[in-house]
């Protein structure tokens, strides 16, 4: 068995939720042989599972839940268990989005973490394209505040006054003066105006959005007899909440509001994880396992350095891409930024019909038409194959000039020139 | 006499008073033929136009829910076809309130989107009160006009919020899939959402592709984060909302209603949003899987029969 996972970050295995909630279930799971690969190729979804059959036919299982359901397939499902998952999915992603992905500060130290675990290529990719689905994901939250940065533009870390070069002084001696003449003007801060600015109404919604979670969460676990949510064993749905907590818990973040509201309101919670994080043995160090690549033989050496760095988990190489993949996966990524030319959403139905092609192509197939027509117009005028509509010289026959009427009409002819 | 004349009449005492006139009077006098024809023409105030006559079957001193509906529905109180407005008017049933339902679109409501509910204005000095109230308020507002009356209390099950995520994320998602994405189904959407809105065909393409994009983004919005980004997976979404329902029903039991409570709360009203649609064969399902596991599941069919009968 081989598991392949986004890579390890912040003392994690890994940086992503449904990853280590697979790492925490199979290392439950207990002796089993099996091996830990770190991977950055996510066309498939991450975590996936690779099982070598009797006839040496690798057969793959995709996602957290039918990894599940294949290692487990006996296992009775309890309704609160799936109704767990589903609030785990529902409302932890969103927190984890924006504490991970979308506050601009915290932004950078995730990206430093990608950093160390991605190929050089991959850098350029796979952060941004995160990001832009946890912002996608929690627009309709109405938290844009937070994310400082959404116009391309990384004011953190700049020193203060600065504003581009060249402008250096100006600005600076602007905002300086602006400072002191704001002192100057009478300023009465209401307790209303106060709270309605946007960073703090910021954080009052991300506050409400913590305690939506964490509250409900940590009822739940009070409510159970046993240390974890069935008995005192490590469930799958325990896998899944430790996923989801200990990215919440473990990273150091500049902006650590959602780890301080857990560690100051939420102890139990805390004490669940770290009790999972301690039994499983899940720490792991970023270098030992990015090290592992050196290794030239591919067996005993992988195996010498585990037990050298005395590492609790079975990890391997990472998967390393060929020139050829790199290239594919660039082109990909960057024809997925084109409008009209950006692959369509796939939907994997049984059913016999199917949404007719021209359907989803719609917006393609429009724009392709009319650039087509417009082309065919411009060539065939070019060409000549059509004239353009001038028309002839126009001749006008039997037409009297004032001149035709003789002295008067002379005169009268003078007269209107003069006028002119 | 309207303002008009009584400044004017004003400028022109002024004008007999001091007899140095200002830039203005000079410029802007009205010539005196002009004034005699003017005099002669008093301002005629219209008193406002009636209502329209469409709207005066509805009565004016109640609560107005402008949801998704068509007209004759509307007129016998008939259930919503939308689930996110069936919800809010089977909550304002349970809780007692009068209400009548308007048949309107995404375009009228001020927040872009239905349900709102226009409440009773009492006379015409009211009429400024009357704020909308959009779909998430309508709780806080419901509770606001009971005071008199017990308070409907939240149920204190530690589960309801993990309960609660089934109904509004699994069986959200596969209800999404199975209008508007299943092909079979587009008959269904066509009447309901789109020729409503309008009949050349092709605006009513543009809408089409519109409702089906939308439905795609906001399922794969609601993907985990391990599936692929562009990928809807119809086995898995079924497969998601069939087991939502088999836990729900175990939740119900043989109680009447969720969380053992005595009367039916907002959770009840939320899942009867989605279960009365999908058993509605009225509705006209074109291909109806959802209903089908829905039927195999009794508790829920049973749950969904008694809202039905009390309340509509």
């Amino acid at each position: 068995m081989r598991l392949y996972v986004l890579g390890p970050a912040f003392d994690l295995p890994s940086l992503d939720p449904e990853c280590l909630a697979a790492i925490a279930l199979l290392q439950s799971l207990g002796p089993e042989e099996w091996q830990l690969i770190p991977t950055h190729d996510d066309t498939h979804g991450l975590p996936y599972l690779t099982l070598n059959n009797d006839n040496n036919t690798a057969k793959s299982i995709h996602g957290f839940a039918s990894i599940t359901h294949h290692l487990r397939p006996h296992l009775p499902k309890f309704g609160d268990d799936i109704a767990l998952t589903s609030f785990l999915h529902s409302t932890a992603q969103p927190l984890l989005d924006l504490s991970l992905y979308l506050s601009s500060e915290n932004y950078p130290t995730t990206r430093s973490a990608f950093t160390k675990i991605l190929p050089w290529h991959t850098n350029y990719l796979l952060p941004p394209r995160r990001r832009a689905a946890a912002r996608h994901r929690t627009e309709n939250l109405g938290l844009g505040g937070i994310d400082v940065d959404n116009v391309h533009e990384d004011l953190s870390g700049r020193p203060e006054g600065f504003d581009g070069v060249g402008k250096e002084q100006g600005a600076g001696f602007e905002v300086e003066a602006q400072k002191r003449a704001s002192l100057l003007l009478p300023r009465k801060d209401t307790l209303k105006s106060f709270l309605k600015r946007p960073e703090h109404s910021a954080v009052f919604k991300l506050h409400s959005l913590a305690e939506n979670f964490f509250g409900p969460l940590q009822d739940i676990l009070e409510s159970t007899e046993g240390k974890y949510l069935h008995g005192d064993k490590v469930s799958a749905v325990d896998c899944l909440a430790y996923g989801y907590l200990a990215l919440m818990l473990f990273p150091t973040l500049p902006q650590d509001w959602l780890a301080r509201t857990m560690k100051r309101k939420y102890g139990v919670l805390v004490a669940y994880v770290e009790r999972i994080h301690a039994e499983l043995r899940l720490g792991t160090n970023v270098g030992d396992v990015m090290a592992l690549s050196q290794c030239r033989d591919e067996e005993e050496g992988v195996a010498a350095h585990r037990s050298a760095r005395a590492m609790t988990l079975p990890w391997s190489t990472a998967t390393t891409s060929t020139p050829i993949e790199v290239l594919m996966s660039t082109a990909r990524e960057l024809l997925s930024h084109i409008p009209f030319l950006s692959p369509s959403t796939t939907i994997l139905a049984k059913g016999k019909d199917r949404i007719a092609l021209w359907q989803q192509f719609l917006p393609a197939l429009l724009t392709l038409a009319t650039t087509a027509m417009g082309t065919a117009v411009y060539l065939s005028i070019r060409t000549g194959l059509i004239p353009w509509p001038h028309g002839e010289t126009v001749h006008l026959f039997g037409r009297k000039r004032l001149v035709d009427y003789g002295h008067l009409g002379a005169a009268l002819g003078g007269l209107s020139l003069l006028g002119r | 006499m309207t303002d008009d004349d009584a400044q004017h009449d004003g400028a022109k005492q002024r004008d007999d008073s001091s007899p140095a006139k200002s830039i203005f009077d000079v410029f802007f006098r009205i010539p005196p033929p002009l004034k005699r024809i003017f005099d002669q023409t008093p301002l005629i105030t219209y008193p406002e136009n009636e209502p329209p006559l469409r709207t005066a079957n509805i009565e004016r001193n109640n609560n107005l829910l402008y949801i998704f509906t068509t007209d004759t529905e509307a007129r016998n109180g008939r259930p919503s076809f939308n689930p996110g407005c069936l919800k809010w008017q089977t909550y304002l049933k349970f809780e007692g309130i009068p209400f009548c339902t308007v048949p309107s679109t995404n375009h009228a409501s001020p927040s872009g989107a239905l349900p709102f509910l226009l409440p009773a204005g009492r006379g015409q000095d009211a009429r400024s009160a009357r704020d909308p109230i959009a779909g998430g308020k309508l709780k806080r507002w419901t509770a606001t006009q009971k005071e008199n009356k017990e308070k409907s209390r939240e149920p204190e099950d530690v589960r309801y919020e993990a309960y609660a995520s089934l109904v509004d994320h699994r069986l959200r998602r596969a209800w999404l899939y199975q209008l508007y994405l299943n092909p079979a189904n587009h008959a269904l959407v066509h009447r309901l959402y789109i020729a409503p809105c309008s009949s050349n065909p092709f605006v009513q393409l543009t809408i089409a592709h519109q409702l089906r994009s939308s439905a795609t983004t906001e399922i794969l919005k609601s993907n985990t984060t391990s599936a692929a980004s562009n990928i809807v997976d119809e086995d898995e979404i079924l497969g998601g909302a069939r087991e939502a329902m088999e836990a729900l029903a175990e939740l119900l039991g043989d109680n009447p209603w969720f969380f053992g409570q005595e009367k039916p709360g907002i959770f009840d009203a939320g899942l009867f949003a989605y279960t009365e649609l999908l058993l509605d064969d009225g509705l006209g399902w074109a291909e109806n899987r959802l209903g089908v596991m829905l039927r195999q599941s009794g508790g829920l069919v049973r749950h969904s029969d008694k809202i039905r009968e009390v309340h509509f």
